[in-house]
């Protein structure tokens, strides 16, 4: 991945500390560090060696003076970068007192005060953002109300080479930049799994009963109540929750659904594991069932020992410590950078009934005499739309989240998918389905190229949580069905073997698709017909 | 030392000072200085930090400071 570093202050010392992280994450750079306080001209200059690196992340790195100097160009020079670099996320950072003023008492009572300005610049900047689709702002002044100016700054540093930061600043600016970069690049978990006893509560419920295990709003147990109310954040914003635990499950259960205080009822668990078996295989099932990858996953139990069984035998499962003590369960929570993330769309907020729905599917299709009679009973109903500026992020996201049915694995980000979308050669498309048991949302995404009268399908992938009910074909039939409207002959595509997508390997010859050397085309006018218990509406 | 300039300690030159150390230019050495204090708990003078270009030095700062 290539990253920019543009900064007013001596910023270098960081690239090799974000690194660190972004090699735990599987991300390799390629940095491109611009020459000091040359900020200005690398985003202006038509020609600048910046724009040559073509970088996908641009780190901005101003101090607060800079900042207060150049406070009136900020617009002008954010929508600018933004425009010039429509393909980049640019993370720009706010910011902070990190050297005190004296007579402080006086700053935050003075109008042009540095504290104020300070404060005043960093609402200007979370202001000028929200319209700029591809800028980020990262939250600097938080990581010094966490950390004391005192800690992160090093005035012989500061004075000896302008560096801005102590070595905690610098690991600690690190460490949140570098999750910014995982999280805008997709590499979010995806499923957090929960032990109960002494992790959701205190105590054991099968020794201690409903009544006397420790979680209320009031008194030590509320440790444990905001704990799961921080929980119940991340399931709100697209994480999905599992529960891993040793206990008798209708007697879990029973305290998960009645008691006052819990706030993480049955419905919000994707899958729930509750019996006397080993942690790592309930793990795995979890993750056969809900189709989503080991790697994804992050565990939480109070036990040592447990957290050892899982890692030594699920290594690619993330299995953080916990605190010794539970009153720092709610901070330990907010500190995990695994679920991070810089906005998240309706599909995330939905995720969690739709797996509830997933569930209710699944006992209607054991209780289907045929697979066929099934499939009618659901009632599916599909609409292909093509994209646009609401469903542009959720797009963006399927294609960096999808492993399984992709055939190509483009990875996009929102930016490209604006890109695509505004050009008249490039066509992209979503597919929602719905069925009589509830809404899925975007399930598909089809990315065609036109030249002439071929179109190229660049993508086309559609969610795991859908398959098997020829949703696929479906929504192939669609796409094909409206580039023959628009005049196209014929329509050529790949197959691009990755280690998770051989399931999609088929797809393309037994649905109309014959092969040519290394790709496979598809003539129009002999295209498959539409399956029949899926009812088809396209735009 | 091998941390930061990235070594294996047996390719570490005889007496490592800026000189024999291509990494060690005036950042990494401000690098460096940051994580001998925090691994020895000491902290230098201003003016002393860029004096201390070689190990001797730096070990003979420690040992000051360690008493």
């Amino acid at each position: 991945m290539k990253i920019a570093l543009l900064s007013s202050y001596t910023a270098d010392l960081l690239p090799k500390e974000i690194d660190k992280h972004l090699k735990t994450g599987g991300i390799v750079s390629q940095w491109h560090i611009a020459l000091f306080n040359q900020y200005m001209q690398e985003f202006l200059a038509p020609e600048s060696e910046l724009k040559r690196f073509e970088p996908g992340v641009i780190i901005l790195a101003l101090d607060l003076d800079e900042l207060i100097s150049v406070s009136d160009k900020l617009p002008q020079l954010l929508s600018t970068a933004s425009e010039q670099f429509p393909s980049a996320a640019i993370i720009v950072h706010n910011c902070a007192m990190l050297q005190p003023e004296p007579m402080h008492l006086l700053e935050w009572n003075t109008p042009d005060s540095k504290r104020l300005s300070a404060s005043k610049i960093n609402c200007k900047l979370s202001e000028l953002t929200q319209g700029l689709p591809n800028i980020y702002v990262l939250d600097l002044e938080y990581l010094v109300l966490k950390h004391g100016s005192e800690n992160l700054f090093d005035p012989r540093f500061y004075y000896s080479a302008k560096v801005q930061f102590s070595l905690l600043g610098i690991q600690k600016v690190a460490e949140q930049l570098a999750t910014a970069i995982l999280s805008i690049t997709g590499r979010r978990k995806k499923c957090l799994v929960l032990d109960l006893d002494n992790t959701l509560w205190g105590g054991i419920i099968g020794e201690d009963g409903i009544e006397h295990i420790n979680l209320s709003n009031d008194g030590i147990g509320k440790a444990f109540y905001d704990f799961q109310r921080k929980i119940e954040k991340l399931h709100d914003t697209g994480t999905v929750l599992a529960i891993c635990s040793k206990n008798d499950k209708d007697i879990a259960l029973e305290a998960i659904n009645s008691h006052p205080y819990m706030v993480l009822r049955e419905g919000k668990f994707a899958a729930i594991r509750i019996n006397w078996d080993d942690k790592a295989s309930n793990i795995r099932s979890i993750s056969e069932e809900l189709n989503l990858g080991l790697d994804s996953f992050v565990y939480l139990d109070d036990s040592a020992h447990e957290r050892e069984v899982v890692r030594k035998l699920l290594p690619e499962v993330t299995v953080p410590d916990m605190p010794e003590d539970f009153s720092e369960y709610p901070k330990f929570l907010s500190g995990l950078p695994y679920f991070e993330t810089f906005s998240f769309t309706v599909e995330d907020t939905r995720r969690g009934h739709m797996y509830a729905q997933e569930r209710q599917r699944k006992d209607l299709q054991r209780s289907a005499s045929s697979f066929d009679e099934f499939l009618k009973s659901l009632d599916i109903k599909m609409s292909v739309k093509e994209a646009d500026n609401f469903t542009i992020p959720r797009i963006a996201q399927l294609t960096q989240k999808t492993n399984q049915f992709n055939l190509t694995t483009r990875r996009y980000a929102e930016s490209d998918i604006r890109e695509f979308s505004n050009n008249p050669s490039w066509r992209v498309f979503s597919a929602s389905t719905s069925d009589k048991l509830g809404d899925s949302g975007i399930v598909g995404v089809a990315i065609s190229e036109i030249n002439g009268d071929t179109a190229r399908l660049d993508t086309f992938l559609i969610s795991c949580r859908v398959l098997g009910r020829g949703i696929e074909q479906a929504f192939l039939i669609a796409v094909l069905e409206i580039l023959k409207k628009a005049g196209m002959k014929t329509c050529i595509a790949e197959y691009i073997r990755t280690k998770k997508n051989g399931m999609a390997r088929d797809f393309l010859p037994t649905n109309g698709f014959a092969l040519r050397d290394d790709y496979y085309m598809c003539d129009l006018q002999k295209a498959p017909e539409f399956p029949d218990w899926i009812e088809v509406e396209c735009e | 030392m091998c941390d930061v300039f990235d070594y294996r300690e047996p390719e570490l030159p005889e007496n490592p000072d800026q000189g024999s150390i291509d990494k060690w230019d005036s950042l990494e050495h401000l690098r460096l200085i940051m994580v001998v204090e925090s691994e020895f708990g000491i902290k230098f003078q201003t003016e002393r930090i860029p004096h201390l270009t070689s190990l001797e030095l730096l070990l003979s700062e420690i040992e000051k400071a360690h008493g």
